[in-house]
């Protein structure tokens, strides 16, 4: 049976979405996004240039993957609303991804904004992907709002520090039924298959791979790492136990008397 | 004629509406993957024809960009 990955009406194979920001070239963006299987990316908007010409960037994207614009920049809800208009308009699609953070230093999401910011898109008839702490009660009130999922962060933006508190991850996978996506804070594959086998639907990462040594090969290792944590969480894992169990049959041992 | 394009205050001699002011700008309307705000309100594209500009007019064109 295919593990297929549902979420605001639409069906993807690969659980992995990526941003694309910051990588060291277009062409190894393109090669890493391939490289990754992701079918989803994330883009910013941002002002047209109106001094120099505008690069073709967006159009290789564009003609393989789909894309999930984001609010990122925003501080409070009309901002972000104001962005998802903008960007419904510029790429005709009803998906955002809602960014709406505290400050410059953490990144953090400002809760009370998001809130407002989700329920006013929702009603505006947008598919909502809010990025929000990993908080469960914050996720559920997302949920109860009516968004297409829920994006708890590992850790802060960019810094790489993994899944710091798992717990939450699997109280929060408990608590909704829309999907889980990871947003935020992988560094590595060992934490995008964490955070798999915690229960997450999906992983939105970007900085683990544009900024990796080779992101090509980061790719490809984040791909394995999310469909090894995937098979891991649907196989069911052993329960934990303080005290060794043998996995050698204890009969039949041979003695020297 | 003086509004606010994308931040900047700009000069122009004639422009009637969002259409005109693309082509005063040299961006092709037909271009696709941007979008136009006239005063904080984001105008459809079917509508630039008809959208009047108005001197003190705040207008943002924006397009999508690698991001996060």
């Amino acid at each position: 049976m295919a593990d297929v990955f549902r979420i605001g009406g639409k069906e993807f194979t690969s659980r992995l979405i990526l941003g694309t920001a910051r990588y060291p070239n277009p062409l190894v963006m393109m090669e890493s996004l391939r490289a990754s299987g992701t079918q989803l990316v994330t883009v910013a908007i941002r002002r047209f240039n109106l001094k120099e010409k505008e690069n073709d960037v967006l159009d290789w994207i564009k003609k393989e993957f789909a894309l999930l614009p984001n609010t990122a920049g925003c501080y409070t809800a009309k901002e972000a609303i104001f962005t998802a208009e903008l960007a419904r308009e510029a790429l005709e699609t009803n998906w955002i991804k809602l960014e709406v953070i505290g400050d410059d230093e953490t990144l953090m999401p400002d809760v009370v904004e998001l809130l407002k910011g989700a329920e006013e898109l929702v009603r505006l008839g947008f598919t909502v992907l809010p990025y929000c702490n990993d908080d469960p009660i914050t996720c559920r009130k997302l949920a109860d709002l009516g968004c297409a999922a829920v994006m708890p962060l590992g850790a802060p933006i960019g810094s790489g520090a993994g899944i710091r508190n798992p717990f939450n991850i699997q109280i929060i996978r408990e608590l909704v039924t829309i999907p889980v996506i990871i947003d935020a804070g992988i560094g590595t594959a060992s934490d995008a298959a964490l955070a798999m086998e915690l229960g997450a639907d999906a992983i939105l990462l970007n900085t683990a791979i544009s900024r990796a040594e080779h992101p090509v090969m980061m790719a490809n290792a984040m791909r394995h790492g999310v469909e090894a944590g995937r098979l891991a969480y649907l196989a069911g894992r052993i329960p934990e136990t303080l005290f060794a169990e043998r996995s050698s049959p204890s009969e039949g041992v041979v003695s020297l008397a | 004629m003086r509004i606010i394009l994308s931040g900047e205050p700009r000069e122009l001699e004639s422009a009637d509406n969002l259409h005109d002011l693309l082509a005063h700008i040299a961006i092709d309307p037909s271009k696709n993957g941007i979008a136009i705000a006239r005063n904080g309100v984001v105008i459809p594209k079917k509508n630039w024809e008809n959208e009047p500009l108005a001197d003190g007019d705040a207008i943002e064109i924006v397009r999508a960009s690698q991001g996060g």
